[in-house]
């Protein structure tokens, strides 16, 4: 089944990351990453993988936007 | 007003609420609107009020809300800088042959598994150079007891050194006599021993041996009416998974009060006689919440007599109380060669007693150093650059992070290496699955699970939560 899931509002970078983070989570699955949409192209019931995208996409971008009070955090310890 | 955000991670708990954990390990819970606003970081003021609160924001670096939180990270990995915990392994013989011994042993009578006086000697000296004056020393096997000379002469020399220490020795409390008893009479030692059930379950799984068993429950008795239950800790091993709530009931009738649920571990003989330990994980964690919930009804009827189960109140501490780093299975980081050994008969050093076994078995040599030369801190330090979970790819983005722990020796156990991804391995389902129970239970605003939780974290069963400001509606 496929599934395509927009994302307009989010950075290229917070978007690529997530499909190589789908990739790895899914690795039998054809996840492509096309003008701020990911598609998933696999078997998957459509509630699990758009809870799943979804979650995917705000960690990584909650991630990216904490990562220099991460880094500064430790270097702090 | 301005603020900045910490590290954060979110989780789906149930239909109606999803988890918020920062990466310090404070938390809420909060419908998927809200969840939606602090993503995108649509906060009106007692949104944010409440974040500052929960100690999620700051305004400038090193202002309260940053101290407070870098303060609570440290708490959270902080660990001793000296030996605090010692597992010794007097000698490797035992006079039983559980099938599912997880342990290493051999054969009673048996030559050359012992520590010898030089042996000794050499433990005496490690202890003195990376001890300070409060340790833990526990006494493994083989069955300790057997070498029950051993152990009366490393309490004596504790305490002629003035050594503030605890002792634990764990046997199987087939054979007890007047010189054990003068052992366990040093108010500083206590017992720990396995019940796996009620008499037919105990001699089937253990002595195997109708006479032997009854001495066991004979010896127990003696012991806990002479010396107070508190004395002895007992757990129970379970392959036959419908046994769990039967000898849940058999320890609340023998008046203990902690029992650890656990299934076969994948480890020693286990792996050859119960391989299907390798990876029922999914399986036994079924029976496991079903057995929790039958603890939880059970405590919350008595109301005078409680049992705990030990995983879930370590996991709970790991969650509340910030500091509690002591149990090897779940913490971050959980570096070996810092504040804990287990010494071999051979007189050999390992991180755990899960290193011991397989090493043993010949998978792999994670022996790091014997007490004569000292530790080999290169292979240490190899070692624990795996034991870090900020820094594995999972872990980072899992809610359950700032509680949880990293276990390299389970991985290397089921799957002969440490670079499967995470969510593949039966450390990680099983951990997930308690943390989400816990916090499940926390939101879940029933009676019955806030009388356990409090119970679980402090001893003391009551209605009142050990926590308040949980949802943020």
């Amino acid at each position: 089944m496929q599934s395509t899931f927009s994302f307009d509002s989010e950075t290229e970078e917070i978007l690529s990351r997530s499909v190589l983070r789908l990739k790895y989570l899914y690795p039998k699955a054809k996840i492509k990453l096309i003008n701020k949409s990911i598609t998933f192209d696999g078997e998957c019931e459509f509630e699990l993988i758009n809870q799943e995208v979804h979650k995917v996409v705000y960690s990584e971008k909650i991630y990216l936007e904490t990562l220099d009070i991460r880094k500064k955090i430790f270097n702090d310890l | 007003m301005s603020y900045k955000f910490f590290p954060y991670n979110f989780e789906k708990i149930n239909n109606k609420y999803y988890l918020v954990t920062s990466q310090a390990g404070d938390f809420f819970f909060c419908n998927e609107e809200n969840l939606k606003k602090l993503i995108n970081k649509n906060l009106d003021k007692n949104f944010i009020n409440f974040l500052f609160d929960k100690n999620f924001l700051f305004e400038s670096e090193r202002d309260f809300h940053w101290n407070n939180f870098k303060y609570k990270i440290l708490k959270r990995k902080i660990l001793p800088k000296t030996i605090g915990y010692y597992m010794i392994v007097p000698t490797l013989r035992c006079n039983l042959n559980c099938s599912y011994c997880q342990v290493s042993r051999v054969d009673e009578n048996t030559k050359g598994y012992d520590w010898d006086d030089i042996t000794l000697k050499n433990f005496f000296n490690f202890v003195e150079k990376n001890s300070l004056s409060n340790i833990k020393i526990e006494f493994q096997g083989g069955e300790p007891t057997l070498r029950i000379d051993i152990i009366d002469k490393v309490i004596k020399w504790c305490e002629k050194q003035k050594i503030n220490a605890e002792f634990a020795i764990c046997t199987n409390l087939i054979n007890f006599n007047k010189d054990i008893e003068k052992v366990i009479a040093n108010e500083n030692v206590h017992i720990s021993t396995s019940i796996d059930g009620g008499h037919d379950i105990q001699n089937c799984q253990r002595a195997n041996d109708k006479g032997r068993t009854a001495q066991f429950f004979k010896n127990f008795d003696y012991i806990s009416n002479k010396y107070g239950i508190e004395k002895i800790s007992a757990l129970p091993t379970f392959h036959d998974f419908d046994q769990i709530k039967p000898t849940i009931d058999f320890y609340y009738s023998l008046g203990l009060r902690t029992i650890y649920l656990r299934p076969v571990n994948f480890q020693g003989f286990a792996r050859k006689k119960h391989p299907e330990s390798k990876t029922q994980i999914n399986t036994w964690n079924k029976y496991y919440f079903d057995a929790l919930n039958y603890i939880f009804e059970s405590n919350y009827k008595n109301k005078n007599s409680f049992i705990m189960e030990f995983a879930f109140a370590t996991n709970l501490r790991r969650v509340f109380q910030k500091g509690s780093n002591g149990h090897l299975d779940i913490r971050n980081p959980n570096f070996a060669g810092r504040d804990n050994y287990i010494i071999d008969f051979d007189g050999k050093l390992y991180p755990s007693d899960e290193a011991r076994m397989i090493s043993r078995i010949g998978l792999v040599d994670l022996s790091m150093g014997d007490i004569v030369n000292g530790p080999e801190k290169e292979k240490i330090n190899n070692y624990n650059w795996n034991q870090i979970s900020d820094v594995n790819p999972d872990c980072i983005h899992c809610s359950f992070q700032p509680y949880c722990g990293i276990d390299s020796v389970d991985d290397i156990s089921r799957y002969n290496r440490i670079d499967l991804p995470k969510h593949k391995t039966s450390f990680c389902n099983n951990h997930i699955s308690k943390f989400r129970d816990i916090f499940s239970r926390i939101v879940s605003n029933d009676p019955v699970n806030i009388f356990n939780l409090t119970g679980h974290l402090t001893n003391i069963f009551t209605l009142n939560p050990p926590f308040s400001k949980i949802i943020y509606d």
